[in-house]
Parts: C-alpha cells; sequence; structure tokens
C-alpha cells in the first residue's frame, strides 16, 4: 500500500544494527539515525526528478484492499461481538435508570445530568489531572535508566532483568503489598523512625494532600522496568557511531540525550507517554482498589474506580454507563491529542 | 499518507483498540455461582455467606451446621461459599445484573436488604405463625413496603470493653463503668491526663464510626422518627444526624492520634488485647469478649453499653438487632428447598451449636445459652431487654460506604460531617426508586 518511502523506512528499520551498504546509504540520508523522520513518499514524488514506480490504478487497488477482508473477517467480527457491540450496549444503556432484572425506564440525559453536578465527579476529575503529572516522572525515569544501562553499565542485562521485575506484579497485589508498606505504622515510617529521621515519617496514603503523589510514585516503581525494557529496545535502533561522533564534537550527557537520543526515538517516547497517561483513566483501578479504596474519601479515586462503585457497590448501573461514557470521550481526547502532538513532533 | 504518519495512524489504532476495550469493560458486568442442579441425585444449594469471616473459627462451625442439614435433609447438597463482608454487596449486586449466583445469601434485613430487591424474593409468606414466636428480630425485618427479603439470625449489641488495670492506673474506680455520656467523656479526659488512650479505635475502613452512630441516634431517634426512618422517609441531613455526627466527631482526642489510617478490624481489637488503649467499641460476637480476657486476663476485662446521651428519648437499654440474614435469590427454582435450609439455620438445634462453637448470640427464644463467664452474662442480659431496638437497618449499605470512605477524614477534621452527610443523603434519594420502588 505504500510508496517507495514506506518501503526504504521498513528496510532500514530491518538493517538499522547490522552494518553494510545499505545502512551506509541510509545513514547519508538520515543522519539521526533510523528511528526519526525518514524520507516521506509525498516528499519522493514531489521532488524526484524522475518518474516513481507507476501506481495501479484506483479500481485495481480497492479490488486489492476487498481481497484481505476474509483474512480480516474472523478478527473484524470477534472485534464488534467483543468490543464494539458491548460498548454501544453500554452506551445505549446509559440513556436508562438501569436495573438489570426488572423495568429500567428511559431518562434521557439525566444520568450525564447528575454526574455533571456531582462534586464527587468533580474531584475524581481533579485527581485524574493530577495523576496525569506524574507523566515526565514515568517517561523520564525510565528513559534515564535506560540510557544510563545502555552506555555505561557490564552487567546491565541482570540490572534490567531486575528492574523488570515489579512489572509481572499485577495492580491489585501492588495494592496489597504496598498497603503495610505505607501504612502509619508501616515499613516506611518504621524505618525512618529507627535511622534518626522520624520527622519525615507521614501517613502516604491516609493523608488527601499526599495519597496522590505517593500513588504516582509507587507506579513510577511498578512501570519503570516495562520502561526500561521498551526504552532499550528503542536505544538499539540509534546509530551507536552517531552517539561516538557526538561525543568527540564535545556533546556532554545531556546533550547527546537532548540532540541525538530523544529525536531518535521520539516515535517511541509519544507512544509510551500516550499509553501511560491513557493508563491514568483505565488501568488505575486494581492499584486504587486495594491500595486506597478511593480514599481518604475522595482523594485518591480515579475515574474507573468510580465507574466501578457507581456500578457494583452502588448499583446506579445507568449512572455507571453514563460515567463510562464521560471516561469514553476522555479517553478518545487524550488518544488524539497524543496522536496530533506525536504528527507535530514529527514533522520537527 | 506518508510512512511515519502512517506509523502513528498504527499507533492511533492501538490507543482505539484499548478505548473500545475500555468502553466494552466499562458496560459489561460479571457474575459468579451456580444454580441449583443435580448431582449424583442430589440437589446442591448454593449459599454464599459472610458471617463465618466475622472472627476466627467460625468456617468450621458453618460446615458444621451446613453437615447437620445434609444430613437432614439427605436430598440436599451444600455448597457453602464465605465471601467477606466487604465483597459481599459487590458480588450480589454483580450476580443480581447478570440473573444467576447463589440460591441462599447472607444480607442484612429491613432497607439494607431492599437495596438487593430486585434479586431477592419475599420471604413473609414462608414465616408460620410458630416461627414468628419463636424467632426474635423479625420486627426489624420488613423493608419499605413491608416485604420481609431477608430473615434475621443471631443478635448483636453494642458495648463498650474496657481494661481495668488502666482505669485504674488512671485512679478511676474500675468496678464503675460510665452509664451518662458526660461521665463517660470525662473519663476519657482522666484517662488521657494520665498518658493512657482512651480509646482504640481506627477509621480507615470506616465501621468505628457508624458503630458509634448507631447506638447513639437509637437514643435521639423518637419511635415516629425511627419508624420514618426505617420506611425510607427520614433525611440524613436532618439535625439529629447532624447531632450525633458532631457527638463523635467531639470523640477524636480520645483516639490515638494514628487513628484515622489504623483499621477497626483488627487494629482497634489488636492495640486493645495489647494493652494500648483503656476502651474498645464492640459488636459483638462474644468471641471478641473471649479474646480481650485471653489477652488481658478474665477479671481485667469489663463491659458496659453505649452510655446515655443527653436528652435520650428511651430508658437504658442497648442498640441490639440481627447480626445478619438469609435471603433467597430470584433465579433459584427449589426454593422450598432454601427455605429448608434458612428454617433449619433458624432452628434451636443449629442456634445451640452457634452458641456453644462460636459464641454467637441466638435469636430463637427456644435456644440455650450457657456461660459462667460474668462479661458474658451480663452482655446476654442487657441483650434481652425489650425496650432495645435498632436503626442500622435502615441505612443501605452503599450509603454506608460514603461514611466509611470519609470517616477518617471527619474524625481529623478535614472534611466536615455535614459535607458527607449531604453525599450520603444524595446517594440515599438516588437509590430510592431501587430500595421504594
Amino acid at each position: 500500500m505504500g510508496g517507495a518511502g514506506g518501503g526504504e523506512a521498513e528496510l532500514r528499520e530491518t538493517t538499522s544494527i547490522g552494518g553494510g551498504p545499505r545502512q551506509a546509504m541510509t545513514r547519508a540520508a538520515n543522519p539521526v539515525g533510523v528511528d526519526a523522520e525518514p524520507v516521506s513518499s509525498d516528499s519522493l514524488t514531489s521532488t524526484a526528478s524522475s518518474p516513481g514506480p507507476s501506481r495501479p490504478p484506483r479500481r485495481t487497488r480497492w479490488l486489492g484492499r476487498l481481497a484481505t477482508v476474509p483474512y480480516i473477517a474472523p478478527l473484524l467480527i470477534s472485534a464488534v461481538a467483543v468490543v464494539v457491540a458491548p460498548a454501544a450496549f453500554g452506551l445505549s444503556r446509559s440513556l436508562f435508570n438501569w436495573q438489570p432484572g426488572t423495568n429500567s425506564p428511559f431518562t434521557g440525559i439525566s444520568n450525564f445530568k447528575l454526574l455533571a453536578e456531582s462534586s464527587t465527579f468533580h474531584a475524581i476529575l481533579v485527581n485524574e489531572g493530577y495523576y496525569l503529572l506524574g507523566l515526565p516522572i514515568w517517561t523520564l525515569l525510565p528513559l534515564l535508566i535506560a540510557v544510563f544501562l545502555f552506555t555505561r553499565v557490564r552487567v546491565a542485562g541482570l540490572v534490567r532483568m531486575l528492574i523488570f521485575l515489579p512489572v509481572v506484579v499485577s495492580p491489585a497485589l501492588l495494592g496489597i503489598m504496598f498497603t503495610p508498606i505505607l501504612a502509619p505504622e508501616g515499613l516506611v515510617n518504621t524505618t525512618l523512625q529507627k535511622t534518626g529521621l522520624g520527622g519525615l515519617a507521614r501517613p502516604w496514603i491516609d493523608d488527601p494532600s499526599l495519597v496522590k503523589p505517593t500513588i504516582i510514585l509507587v507506579l513510577a516503581w511498578a512501570n519503570v522496568g516495562l520502561g526500561v525494557a521498551i526504552f532499550t529496545a528503542a536505544l538499539t535502533s540509534i546509530q551507536p557511531d552517531l552517539l561516538d561522533a557526538a561525543a568527540v564534537n564535545g556533546a556532554g550527557s545531556w546533550q547527546r540525550i537532548r540532540y541525538v537520543i530523544v529525536p531518535g526515538i521520539k516515535r517511541t517516547l509519544i507512544l509510551w507517554m500516550t499509553f501511560q497517561a491513557l493508563g491514568v483513566f483505565l488501568w488505575l483501578f486494581g492499584l486504587i482498589y486495594s491500595l486506597t479504596a478511593g480514599g481518604p474519601g475522595n482523594s485518591s479515586a480515579s475515574i474507573d474506580y468510580d465507574v466501578f462503585t457507581n456500578t457494583i457497590s452502588n448499583g446506579l448501573f445507568g449512572v455507571g454507563a453514563a460515567e463510562s461514557v464521560y471516561l469514553l470521550a476522555m479517553v478518545i481526547l487524550i488518544a488524539v491529542a497524543a496522536w496530533v502532538i506525536g504528527r507535530r513532533w514529527s514533522h520537527d | 499518507m506518508r510512512t511515519p504518519y502512517r506509523r502513528l495512524m498504527k499507533s492511533g489504532s492501538a490507543v482505539l483498540a484499548t478505548v473500545l476495550c475500555a468502553a466494552a469493560a466499562a458496560s459489561c458486568g460479571g457474575s459468579s455461582g451456580s444454580h441449583s442442579q443435580g448431582h449424583a441425585g442430589k440437589k446442591t444449594l448454593v449459599v454464599w455467606q459472610f458471617w463465618s469471616g466475622f472472627a476466627a473459627g467460625l468456617q468450621p462451625l458453618q460446615k458444621k451446621l451446613d453437615a447437620e442439614f445434609e444430613a437432614k435433609y439427605p436430598q440436599y447438597t451444600v455448597n457453602d461459599v464465605p465471601i467477606s463482608f466487604t465483597q459481599m454487596g459487590t458480588k450480589l449486586t454483580a450476580a443480581i445484573a447478570a440473573g444467576t449466583g447463589p440460591n441462599i445469601v447472607s444480607v442484612f434485613p429491613g432497607v439494607a436488604g431492599a437495596a438487593y430487591r430486585n434479586g431477592l424474593i419475599p420471604l413473609q409468606s414462608y414465616i408460620t405463625a410458630s416461627d414468628r414466636k419463636n424467632w426474635r428480630l423479625l420486627a426489624e425485618a420488613a423493608g419499605p413496603g413491608g416485604s420481609i427479603l431477608s430473615i434475621p439470625w443471631s443478635e448483636y449489641g453494642y458495648f463498650l470493653y474496657y481494661n481495668k488495670k488502666l482505669f485504674k492506673k488512671a485512679g478511676l474506680n474500675p468496678n464503675v463503668a460510665p452509664t451518662t455520656w458526660q461521665q463517660f467523656i470525662k473519663d476519657c479526659q482522666v484517662l488521657k491526663s494520665h498518658g493512657i488512650t482512651a480509646l482504640s479505635g481506627g477509621f480507615k475502613d470506616g465501621y468505628e464510626w457508624e458503630w458509634w452512630a448507631y447506638p447513639l441516634l437509637d437514643q435521639l431517634m423518637s419511635p415516629a422518627v425511627t419508624k420514618s426512618w426505617l420506611d425510607y422517609n427520614y433525611p440524613i441531613t436532618s439535625p439529629v444526624f447532624q447531632k450525633v455526627w458532631s457527638y463523635i466527631k467531639a470523640l477524636g482526642p480520645y483516639y490515638a492520634k494514628d487513628a484515622f489510617g489504623l483499621t477497626l478490624y483488627n487494629d482497634a481489637y489488636n492495640n486493645f488485647y495489647a494493652g494500648k488503649a483503656a476502651m474498645v467499641l464492640d459488636a459483638p460476637l462474644v468471641s471478641n469478649v473471649v479474646a480481650s480476657q485471653k489477652a488481658l486476663g478474665t477479671a481485667n476485662v469489663g463491659v458496659f453499653p453505649v452510655p446515655r446521651l443527653p436528652g435520650s428519648l428511651y430508658p437504658p437499654f442497648v442498640d441490639a438487632g440481627p447480626n445478619s440474614g438469609w435471603g433467597i435469590t430470584r433465579w433459584t427454582t427449589d426454593t422450598r428447598g432454601a427455605w429448608d435450609y434458612i428454617n433449619f439455620m433458624e432452628g434451636a438445634k443449629a442456634q445451640n451449636l452457634m452458641w456453644s462453637l462460636g459464641h454467637i448470640i441466638p435469636n430463637n427464644v427456644q435456644s440455650v445459652t450457657p456461660t459462667s463467664n460474668p462479661a458474658i452474662q451480663s452482655i446476654l442480659t442487657a441483650i434481652k431487654n425489650p425496650v432495645n431496638h435498632t436503626i442500622y437497618v435502615g441505612f443501605p449499605v452503599s450509603v454506608l460506604a460514603i461514611n466509611e470512605r470519609y470517616a477518617g477524614e471527619m474524625i481529623t477534621g478535614r472534611t466536615s460531617t455535614s459535607s458527607v452527610l449531604k453525599m450520603m443523603e444524595q446517594l440515599r434519594l438516588q437509590l430510592r426508586p431501587k430500595i421504594v420502588g
């Protein structure tokens, strides 16, 4: 489906680690490494003096696309049955006082209105915004560790494996694990007291002003291993001689990160940050449920936790469905914003 | 389309898939459990119960009771599923949404049970005149509209246990427990002035606050107000709630400083057993009295009812009511078998076993509760006071859950009691159509 640019980019990616004439050619065309902005098909067609390969007629292309339908049909049908249809059902139920097992009268947008006027819902939106402040930590910490391990450590594999271990702990287990650690008389405070730092002891998850920063740090600990693994994989696509050349030209560590590494792995960075941002809305439930139960008060509740509370704990299924629609809208907004930002960054 | 954009589009597709999965997950309910079904010629009764999690050692008692039932009714097998109290509401709601799950379920009576009205069958037609005569607390069982969805089973009453040694250390008479609220507060002050934590408590799980609320609200709600409350017509934002919530908040200084971050289960009890505080509030389960005596010495543990508030509308009494109840789910086809199970559990034989093996106070008037323990004897005597009553069955569990979430915040003064009561009232009104119909 792609033109010459697409093929070139894919080929470059497959040959990026090894050497050879193809790589040399790529380097010449693309000095910042393979993960950076490749030469696009549009630019090729507009600047090349000789015409590119002839494109098949539009009708043929459509027929070609139609031919792929049987191959993806099982997946499409599954996606519709398992994902799209239940989602659409949930959307429709948000307009009812949904009471499974009995009559569910149509209530229009009253569930949405109720949430829009709810101080609890407002507090939860503030919580979500606060959690998003963790993005720089969740991104920079694994990135810096990955760079450090990539360039300076002999037993990097072992260190990476150790750092990766928390990733295999499920969020719910994570919450159970950290509850006694962060309790007022838990491991953290006891250790602080025993080392003469008792003045720093705090009710980490029992004080509304501390609970969200604490959760951000717990998430940083939990996700850093995955981030390191992903960024390390991305770093392997950067030409080592580029880093060497930068060093020879006097670039310090920070400058190499800023001007060579970050541009070289920017698509990975965008994807990582997008998923971390989505995670704030979609994947906090297990941790919140087992660590704080949304408390103190609602000060750590996330929107997915509140959907659960409204739906299952309170039995307000219609309200829960409406809240999930809000959640869906927010997630789409974030996804679109990330996509737009990613596009712009790719242009830079 | 240019290549990097296509890659971003691929990323976008992954993101979109995530989004759709989120929407699907948000719209789907889960369930577990099974119906009555034939199994080697026998029918299976699936029982979800939370009561055996109330104290250590109760699960063997439940198994013993199930075995006794199976011996009496050999056509049935009991599949007993212990579920924690905190999980029961969510699991039952999910089961109701799915239309499948247990046949018999632990659920509190009154409004608390009515919150699951869509999934439980009315039981009043099963109750015989003899049952009415023998089963105490049936008066508390009816929800708004008079429907009985849960049969009360076993009794509780709110009492404070106190450490006589610590009372003596503070110069208080260890044999004279406070009977009025003023005296109680004065004793707390004396204990505090001697460096003793007066009250062992934990507000993180929130139960402590509501355990104070019931026996205090009881005293200030007139019979007419109580009826209105139990009929789901009395607002939580009314002055009596505001007043009681203020009383509880005023207890804050007599707890340990970190009580807001501790739990009632089990930090509060463990600290009391360890002699770290002078008093602890409990709704026995007499087994907690036994545990206290074991930890502190039988002679060192005293028991007294929640003191009388100024302006109490009743003669001295204790807040006492059903410790739990049994309901039958709508999808149960063999309702007769399910009722036989409840009938058996309400019977004197089963309830005598409950007392002898688990120190659970029976609600069958024909059962016997032999004991030589003076503290337990005083509880059993107080429990039978005809003035006793309770209002806790007027709370939907999910409304209480709001208070539980904010209990630590209220006791520290970080959140006002009136704002929490307002939130509770908002949810109470939202739930009205579901509970009242």
